[in-house]
């Protein structure tokens, strides 16, 4: 490992000083303030005198039951939506990759639902999964007869239902990312396993995935870092609710910030949700790269 | 016999890719077009007299006189294509550099910009409502576009990483041999090649921009509101205006489809095979 | 070279801060400047209404008026961002009457209460709006909480509106109507947020001749058996409506009454006009109960309904107190509010308005939702009820889908709730 910095380093850094220079002005302080209002009690309203209270606020919020129930729905929703949105990504990519008539227009197409703003895309499904009036239910019982409507915010259903908007939501970002990818992958490699007559799925394993590798790690942590904080989704569509079934973190966060005023907590919370976004950073990092130089 | 079968499935596939995508879409700008009563009927109409009245209250009728739509509209593509160009030219240059010089110590940079991001939004309102309202920055549209770059240069800069790192390797070394400064080789060799990846990222950091709701929302009162403070209005005291709701999400995607045709120009195409001669 | 860019673009953004705020500096100083207000308030009707009054008053008196429309939780929102941080704007503050503990000590006590807009309003809402001797805000557009029902329904059903008096009495019509094969439900409310499944709960607790907390809100009644009985009321109401409705809020219980698929609920008088408007499906269907509905067994003087609404108060930090005062004398007195009520459907505050025939014309139904509401309280005025209410939405929805009993549910609100005070 070499430690002296090299000229060719030294050029390197003048290209990454902009970017870090600049988000360091910008976000440093309030990362400062978020970080030392966590150890105090604020609140903008009631009483609103600061008191330093130490770790009291993180010592609260990991015994808090509403909170620790809101972690078991959060690690739900992530696993299930970023499961689901990197195999249909991958699949969709694949599949617009291919030559065909109209291939351009749906690329476009694809991508739409990525382009609308999350808050408007909850209240569209809310629309249309209404129990008793929505036009899914009503394509469903007009096809199964009448009965067979389904409630889509149900308990059992209301977090199945979130994370299906979710998934429509954001798999065109995976599909872009790995479409990309697919894009950057020399054509001759390809050419050269057809030629060593390779099936699909070895092509897929040896060749193709390998170049991925990189896309796809970072399309992961992208979507591990969004859903860790989701918060329109099932704002919007549930309120959290029924009974909590669907209170994720970015909820409780939002309630503790901009409900209940409570801004060294909800600084606490923040902190909370930093730590773990990036501890499944690495995580991921360590699985990609094992086996890397 | 295999042609056709292949040509059937592209087309079974594209036709339900496309349905789940537009249909809900669709069934939003029925509503947009529907009277108040029509909304209501039940059953759901398919057939009914389509009305302009819901766009025609967007444009001409707004809530507030100084919410008008065009001068929101106007604040949204301002603040969203400055960002963008000064996210893209910051994050272009930095991902450039960890993803191919690879310089000592470029994983911990990394981490570091993957880090400042994971700070979510919210809670970096509170000190920037603060900060903005003592220099001045409230309620305007610099004060939106400084915290969105430093929003966008994290996500771009990860997200542009592997698009360079994919260029073959030794592009830079051939063109050194033939005479080219550093950034004369990233200039006019490495760029054109991650083209794909800048016009991905671009599109998915427009899209952030276009719609975000929680940095406006406490950051600007009306001279500055972008497009999603002002949709967020259909939510009234006598109930949700649905026919607003469905104008709204049509008007909102138009131009961020606009924009998308016009940098999937830049997505189509591989790697020039012959770039480099095994 | 890369650098010399990026300098100079610094330098750009540097002096363009610069600018922003040397100009702001340059409107704080200048003691010729007009005047100008500027307030928020909630889009719709009370938006419109309050847009109309201040453009009146705006042109009377030379004045600049800027009002903006946000939905209720950002004008929240923006309105204790800059009240913490002490900023002048908006000078003139929306106070919901919840918000009335949270928000009165960034309110400047009235000092020039006109006297006689203060003797024509309806003195309960007055006093929602003081505290501790003080006038913080006048009321502008306040409402309470009525049942509204579909007339054609009950008729058809053989019920006689008059004689639901009584809560038990509404079980029982309730149930007859309710037809779920046809998609039509005897009942409807706004279940998913917080502030709208309390009011629906209080308004039935109050019914039963009870409050949450009692008189110096230093103990909670979850464990009285009068509000056992309410929130059992509650349940049974509660299943006779759709199976959704747990996500539904207030947009769809309003829309439900649109659409024909709710016949009775607990809804704000304010909305009528919203529900029974021409055009939709069921237009000129709908009515008002005249009376607020009691407990079987309770004393009707103890009952109770709710009201609630808005006023407006002055920002402690704003330099245009006066000014600011004048406005909220304008738009709660007798003229303005007929006005606001007649051309803008505003729910009016002042009593002599529910007599007058103009009003009585445009919305018949004001007579019986006056009537319906003349015995309301406010919602427990204690500044840590947002959180109390998410407790309790939490534990009753949990009764509501029957995951635990009705006793169970109570004792854990009153635990939430206990452990909140002693925090």
């Amino acid at each position: 490992m070499k430690r002296i910095i090299t000229a060719k380093d030294k050029y390197a850094y003048k290209y990454i000083f902009p970017a870090l220079i600049y988000m360091c002005l910008v976000l440093f302080i309030p990362l400062v303030f978020s970080l030392v209002t966590s150890f105090f009690k604020w609140d903008l309203i009631g009483d609103i005198t600061r008191k330093f209270i130490g770790l009291k606020n993180y010592r609260k919020l990991l015994t808090d039951d509403e909170t620790l129930n809101s972690f078991k729905v959060t690690f739900q929703f992530l696993f299930w939506t970023v499961l689901l949105e990197m195999i249909f990504g991958y699949l969709i990519a694949a599949f617009l990759n291919r030559k065909f008539f109209g291939n351009k227009v749906v690329r476009v197409i694809i991508l739409i639902p990525m382009m609308l703003s999350p808050t408007i895309v909850a209240l569209m499904w809310k629309i249309i999964f209404n129990g008793d009036h929505g036009i899914a239910n009503y394509i469903i019982e007009s096809i199964l007869g009448p009965g067979h409507a389904v409630i889509w915010f149900s308990k059992e259903n209301a977090l199945r239902s979130v994370i299906f908007v979710d998934v429509w939501l954001n798999t065109p970002f995976v599909a872009l990312m790995v479409l990309a990818g697919l894009q950057g992958i020399p054509t001759e490699l390809i050419e050269a396993a057809d030629v060593d007559g390779a099936n699909l799925f070895q092509k897929n394993r040896y060749i193709i995935i390998p170049s991925l590798k990189q896309v796809l790690l970072v399309a992961v942590i992208f979507r591990t870092t969004f859903n860790l904080r989701q918060f329109p989704l099932p704002w919007i569509m549930t309120a959290g609710g029924p009974a909590n079934a669907t209170n994720v973190f970015g909820i409780e966060l939002y309630r503790q910030a901009f409900s209940f005023y409570h801004i060294g907590y909800s600084s606490a919370l923040s902190w909370l949700l930093i730590i773990i976004t990036f501890g499944f950073s690495v995580l991921y990092t360590r699985i990609t790269l094992r086996g890397e130089k | 016999m295999r042609k056709i079968l292949n040509s059937v499935f592209n087309f079974v596939v594209s036709l339900i890719l496309i349905s789940i995508v537009l249909l809900p879409l669709l069934w939003m700008f029925l509503m947009s077009i529907k009277t108040e009563g029509d909304i209501m009927a039940w059953p759901p109409k398919f057939f009914f007299k389509p009305t302009a009245e819901n766009y025609y209250n967007i444009f001409f009728n707004p809530a507030n006189s100084r919410l008008s739509f065009t001068h929101v509209l106007k604040n949204s593509v301002i603040i969203t294509l400055i960002t963008l160009v000064f996210s893209l030219g910051l994050s272009t240059l930095a991902a450039y550099s960890i993803g191919r010089l690879k310089p000592v110590g470029y994983r911990g940079l990394n981490y570091m910009i993957l880090g400042l991001r994971m700070i979510p939004p919210i809670a970096i309102v509170v000190p920037l409502f603060i900060i903005w309202n003592t220099i001045g920055l409230y309620d305007t549209i610099w004060g939106l576009i400084i915290p969105y770059v430093a929003i966008n240069i994290p996500l771009a800069t990860w997200l542009l990483e592997g698009f360079f790192e994919a260029i073959p390797r030794n592009l830079e070394d051939a063109a050194a041999i033939d005479g080219c400064t550093g950034f004369q080789a990233f200039r006019i060799i490495i760029l054109p090649l991650a083209a794909p990846g800048i016009a991905a990222t671009s599109i998915f950091s427009f899209s952030l921009s276009w719609n975000n709701l929680t940095l406006p929302l406490p950051l600007t009162m009306s001279k500055a509101a972008t497009l999603p403070v002002l949709a967020s209005q259909v939510r009234t005291d006598e109930g949700l205006l649905w026919g607003q709701l469905g104008a709204y999400s049509i008007l909102m995607i138009i131009p961020m489809i606009i924009f998308t045709i016009f940098s999937s120009k830049y997505l189509i195409g591989g790697i020039s095979s012959g770039a480099v001669k095994e | 070279m890369k650098k010399l860019a990026i300098l100079m673009i610094m330098m750009l953004v540097f002096s363009m801060v610069c600018f922003a705020q040397g100009a702001q500096e340059a409107a704080k100083a200048d003691p010729n400047a007009p005047k100008k207000l500027t307030m928020m308030f909630s889009s719709g009707g009370a938006g419109k209404a309050l847009t109309a009054a201040a453009e009146k008053f705006g042109k009377e008196r030379g004045v600049e008026m800027e009002v903006l429309t946000f939905p209720v939780g950002e004008v929240y929102e923006k309105q204790i961002l800059a009240l913490s941080s002490k900023q002048g704007t908006p000078d003139v503050i929306s106070v919901d009457d919840t918000w009335m503990p949270v928000l009165h000590p960034f309110l400047e006590p009235m000092k020039n209460v006109d006297p006689t807009v203060a003797a024509e309003l309806v003195p309960a809402y007055k006093e929602a709006f003081a505290l501790k001797g003080n006038q913080y805000a006048l009321p502008v557009r306040l409402g309470g909480q009525a049942i509204f029902y579909r007339k054609d329904i009950l008729e058809k059903a053989g019920i006689d509106p008059s004689t639901l008096t009584t809560w038990e009495a509404i079980l029982d019509a309730v149930r007859k109507v309710n037809d779920p094969a046809n998609k039509v439900y005897g009942w409807v409310g706004g279940y998913s947020e917080d502030s709208y499944f309390n009011t629906n709960w209080l308004t039935i607790l109050s019914g039963y001749g009870l409050d949450i907390m009692n008189e110096d809100m230093t103990k909670f009644n979850f464990l009285d058996p009068k509000a056992i009985k309410a929130t059992e009321m509650f349940v049974e109401l509660t299943k006779c409506a759709s199976p959704s409705i747990l996500s539904y809020g207030y947009n769809e219980q309003i829309a439900a009454f649109q659409d024909g698929s709710a016949v009775m609920g607990i809804v704000w008088t304010p909305r009528f006009q919203a529900i029974n408007k021409a055009g939709l499906p069921h237009s000129g269907q709908f009515d008002v109960l005249p009376f607020n509905p009691i407990g079987e067994g309770t004393d009707p003087a103890k009952a109770a309904t709710r009201v609630n609404g808005w006023g407006l108060g002055v920002n402690k930090y704003t330099p245009n107190k006066a000014l600011a005062e004048e406005f909220i004398n304008y738009v709660a007195s007798f003229d303005t509010q007929l006005y606001l009520a007649i051309e803008n459907s505003n729910s009016p505050v002042v009593s002599k308005i529910f007599e007058n025939a103009d009003f009585l014309k445009t919305v018949p139904v004001a007579e019986k939702m006056n009537t319906a509401i003349a015995k309301g309280i406010t919602r427990p005025m204690h500044v840590r009820w947002a959180e109390m209410e998410s407790i309790i939405k939490t534990n009753l929805q949990r009764v509501l889908i029957g995951e635990v009993s009705v006793e169970d549910g109570l004792k854990a609100c009153q635990t939430g709730c206990e452990k909140l005070l002693k925090d």
